[in-house]
C-alpha cells in the first residue's frame, strides 16, 4: 500500500475525528472551526454564526452579488464554501497548526485568542469571538494581529475574507509578474530546454488543474482558464 | 459472477472516489450542501441559492445522514455516499427487472454483461461519485419503470389499485428527488390508463392516483421555487429562471445560440480529446453528450492537461460506439418484434431524450448537455443494449458481451480518482 495514501488517510481521520466532536466550550468550538477549514467545510458552517457571514464579505461574482441583495446569509454561506475547495485553500489548510493560548467565558459570550503557526511564514495571532445565543458556541467574529509578509497565504486560509483575498489577489498577481520577467530575461541571457525543476513545477501546476468551481462563472472562468503556472493566483482571486 | 465482481469493485470504486475526491469539487457542490445545512438546522432550503430550485429530498435525506452517520466522517462524504447508494441502486434494481423477463441462460448473461457495463460507464460513475441529487432520481424512476414493467409483463399479481399506489409512491420519490421526476409520473398514469382500458372507471382511479399524489407532495415543495420565479415553470429546472442577473450569467456561457445543425454536428475531437475545450464540442450536442457520457466531458471529475487522462478518456470514447452500435441494434430489433415489452421504459426514454433535446434549445449552453441528464432512462438503456446483444449471433454475442464488461471495467479505471498521480 501505497505510504502517501496511508498519511493521507491517517490525516483525514484525526481531521476528521477533531472537527466531528461535539462542541460544548469555545475552545473546543474553535479547534474544531481549524479542524474542518478545507477538510470538512459544510461542517464547519454549524460553527459559524449569521453575524460571521455578514463579517467575510465573502463573494463569487455578479449574479451571487445581486441574489445576496435577496439572501444575503445563503450567498455569505454559498461564498465560505466555495472559497475552501479551491486546492491552493486545502493545501494551505493542511500545513496550518494552531494553538489556543487563552480562552475568556463569560456567560453567553467568549473569547479565544489562538496563535497559527503556518508551514511557511511566521506565527499569528488570531482572535475569536463567540456567541451561544442557541445553547451552541458559534463564531461571530474573528480579527487577526502580526501577520507577516510571509504568512499572507495562511493567514487567508485561516480566515478567508473578501478584503484578504482581494490582498492576496493582489501579492500573487504581482508576484507572477516579476517572476515573468525575470524569466524574460533568463530567457534572453541563455535560450536552453527546461531543466528537471522545469518540469517539475510544470508537472505540479497540471496536477493543480482541477476544475474547482460548479457555478456557471466559475464554468466559464474554467473553459477559459490562464496558464497552469498562474493555477494559485487564479484560484484564490477567484 | 463477473457481473457480482463488478458491482463489488464498483462498490469499492464509489467509497474511494467519496473520500479521495477533493470537498466540494463536486458540481453545484456548495449549493447542494447549503440546502442540506438549512435541513439539518430546521429551516427550508433557500430557493435563491444555486442548487435551491431542486425539490427537498436528497437534501433532506442527506441531513438525516448528517445526523445519524458517525461526525469522523465529512459531511460532503456522507453525501457523496448516499449518492452512491442511489446509483448502485439504480443500476442493481435495472438488473433484477431486465433479468426477470430474460429467457434462458443466454439472455440472463446479456443482461449481466450489460449490468456490468453500466456499473463502470463514466457517467453512471462520476455521477454516483457526486454530491447531486441525480442517482436518487435515476433510483426512484428506474424503481417505478420496473414495476409497471413487470405488471406489463404479467409477472406481478393484477391487483390495479395496490400497483397504483406502489407507482404514485416510487413517482413521489423520483419527483421529489428532481424535477425529471414528473416525466416518469406521466409515463406511470398513462400506462395505468391504457392497462387498465377494459374498465374505465378502475383505469381513471389508478391513473389519478399515480399522478395525483406524486404531484400533491411536489406542489408544496415547488410553490417556493415558483413563486420566487413568478409563475415560469422553467424555474423547475434551471436556478437562471429565478434571476435575471443568474440569466445573464449563464448567458456566457457558449454557444449562446442553438441552431439545428448543433444537433447533427459531430466533431473529431469527441473521439481524440472528449473534453470542454476541445475544437467544436461546446456547440455539439451529439459531440458533448457522448464525450460527457463515456469520458469527463465537462471536466468535473477527472483532471485537465494531464495526458495519460487524456488518451484514457479518448480511447474509451472511441470503445463507447460499440455500446451506441448495440442499443441502435437493439431498438431496431425491438421494433420488429412488436409486443415485446418494456414499453413503459422505452416510452419514459423517448420522452426524456425530446425534453433533454428541447432543454439543450431553451438553454443553448453547454452546461445544459449532460448525459447525466438523461441517467433516469438507464433501465431503457440498458433493455436496447441487451436486445442488441440478444440481436448478434453466436460467437460475436459472446464477443459483445466479454466487450461490455471490459469496457465497464476500463470506465471504473478511468474514474478512480488519483491513479494518474
Amino acid at each position: 500500500v501505497d505510504v502517501r495514501c496511508l498519511r493521507a488517510l491517517l490525516l483525514l481521520a484525526t481531521g476528521a475525528l477533531a472537527c466531528g466532536q461535539a462542541p460544548d466550550s469555545p475552545g473546543e468550538t474553535v479547534k474544531r472551526y481549524f479542524a474542518c477549514l478545507g477538510r470538512d467545510p459544510v461542517r464547519s458552517l454549524e460553527l459559524l454564526s449569521p453575524a460571521f457571514h455578514a463579517s467575510h464579505g465573502l463573494r463569487l461574482g455578479a449574479a451571487v452579488d445581486q441574489a445576496a441583495a435577496r439572501d444575503p446569509l445563503a450567498a455569505a454561506r454559498v461564498a465560505w464554501l466555495s472559497v475552501q475547495r479551491a486546492g491552493a485553500f486545502q493545501e494551505g489548510a493542511r500545513h496550518l497548526a494552531a494553538e489556543i493560548v487563552k480562552v475568556s467565558e463569560e456567560a453567553a459570550a467568549a473569547e479565544v485568542v489562538t496563535r497559527v503557526l503556518p508551514a511557511r511564514g511566521t506565527a499569528f495571532v488570531q482572535r475569536f469571538q463567540l456567541s451561544r445565543p442557541d445553547g451552541r458556541w458559534r463564531v461571530d467574529a474573528v480579527a487577526q494581529e502580526q501577520v507577516g509578509p510571509q504568512s499572507r497565504l495562511a493567514a487567508f486560509v485561516a480566515h478567508p475574507t473578501e478584503t484578504g483575498r482581494r490582498e492576496l489577489a493582489e501579492v500573487l498577481a504581482s508576484g507572477a509578474q516579476r517572476r515573468a520577467q525575470r524569466a524574460g530575461g533568463e530567457r534572453r541571457r541563455a535560450p536552453a530546454r527546461p531543466g528537471h525543476a522545469g518540469r517539475a513545477v510544470t508537472a505540479r501546476a497540471a496536477s493543480l488543474q482541477r476544475r474547482p468551481l460548479g457555478t456557471a462563472r466559475s464554468k466559464r472562468a474554467w473553459a477559459a482558464r490562464p496558464a497552469a503556472t498562474e493555477k494559485t493566483r487564479v484560484e484564490i482571486s477567484r | 459472477l463477473l457481473a457480482f465482481v463488478t458491482l463489488g469493485l464498483a462498490a469499492l470504486a464509489r467509497f474511494h472516489n467519496a473520500f479521495a475526491y477533493p470537498p466540494l469539487y463536486d458540481f453545484d457542490g456548495p449549493g447542494h450542501a447549503l440546502s442540506v445545512y438549512a435541513l439539518r438546522e430546521g429551516a427550508l432550503p433557500p430557493v435563491l441559492s444555486w442548487a435551491g430550485f431542486h425539490p427537498p429530498l436528497y437534501h433532506a435525506l442527506g441531513a438525516g445522514l448528517w445526523l445519524l452517520l458517525p461526525a469522523a466522517i465529512p459531511v460532503h462524504v456522507q453525501l457523496r455516499l448516499l449518492s452512491a447508494a442511489a446509483g448502485l441502486g439504480a443500476v442493481i434494481v435495472a438488473w433484477w427487472a431486465l433479468a426477470c423477463r430474460a429467457e434462458g441462460d443466454a439472455e440472463r448473461a446479456d443482461v449481466a454483461s450489460v449490468t456490468a457495463l453500466a456499473l463502470g460507464v463514466p457517467v453512471v460513475a462520476i455521477a454516483s461519485g457526486m454530491i447531486g441529487n441525480e442517482t436518487l432520481c435515476t433510483l426512484f424512476t428506474t424503481a417505478l419503470l420496473a414495476h409497471l414493467q413487470r405488471h406489463s409483463d404479467g409477472i406481478a399479481p393484477a391487483a390495479p389499485l395496490r400497483g397504483a399506489l406502489v407507482s404514485a409512491l416510487l413517482g413521489a420519490g423520483a419527483a421529489a428527488s428532481k424535477a425529471t421526476g414528473l416525466v416518469v409520473v406521466g409515463v406511470a398514469s398513462l400506462t395505468q390508463l391504457v392497462r387498465l382500458r377494459r374498465t374505465p372507471r378502475q383505469a381513471c382511479l389508478a391513473a389519478s392516483l399515480a399522478g395525483g399524489l406524486p404531484l400533491l407532495v411536489l406542489l408544496p415543495l415547488q410553490a417556493r421555487v415558483l413563486a420566487a420565479a413568478a409563475g415560469s415553470p422553467l424555474a423547475l429546472v434551471t436556478g437562471a429562471a429565478l434571476s435575471a442577473e443568474m440569466r445573464a450569467e449563464m448567458a456566457e456561457q457558449p454557444p449562446g445560440k442553438r441552431h439545428l445543425g448543433d444537433y447533427f454536428s459531430l466533431p473529431l475531437s469527441t473521439f481524440t480529446a472528449p473534453v470542454l475545450t476541445s475544437p467544436g464540442l461546446q456547440r455539439s450536442v451529439p459531440g458533448l453528450l457522448h464525450a460527457s457520457a463515456w469520458a469527463d466531458g465537462h471536466g468535473q471529475f477527472l483532471p485537465f492537461g494531464v495526458p495519460a487522462v487524456l488518451r484514457a478518456e479518448a480511447a474509451l470514447s472511441v470503445a463507447g460506439l460499440l455500446p451506441a452500435g448495440l442499443a441502435l441494434l437493439g431498438g431496431v430489433r425491438l421494433a420488429r418484434q412488436r409486443g415485446a415489452g418494456g414499453a413503459p421504459a422505452l416510452v419514459f426514454g423517448a420522452l426524456l431524450i425530446l425534453a433533454f433535446l428541447r432543454y439543450a434549445w431553451v438553454i443553448p449552453h453547454y452546461s445544459a448537455v449532460k448525459a447525466s441528464y438523461l441517467l433516469p432512462a438507464l433501465l431503457a438503456g440498458l433493455l436496447l443494449l441487451t436486445e442488441g446483444l440478444g440481436a448478434l449471433p453466436g460467437r460475436l454475442r459472446n464477443i459483445g458481451r466479454a466487450s461490455c464488461v471490459a469496457l465497464g471495467w476500463a470506465g471504473l479505471a478511468l474514474t478512480w480518482q488519483g491513479w494518474w498521480t
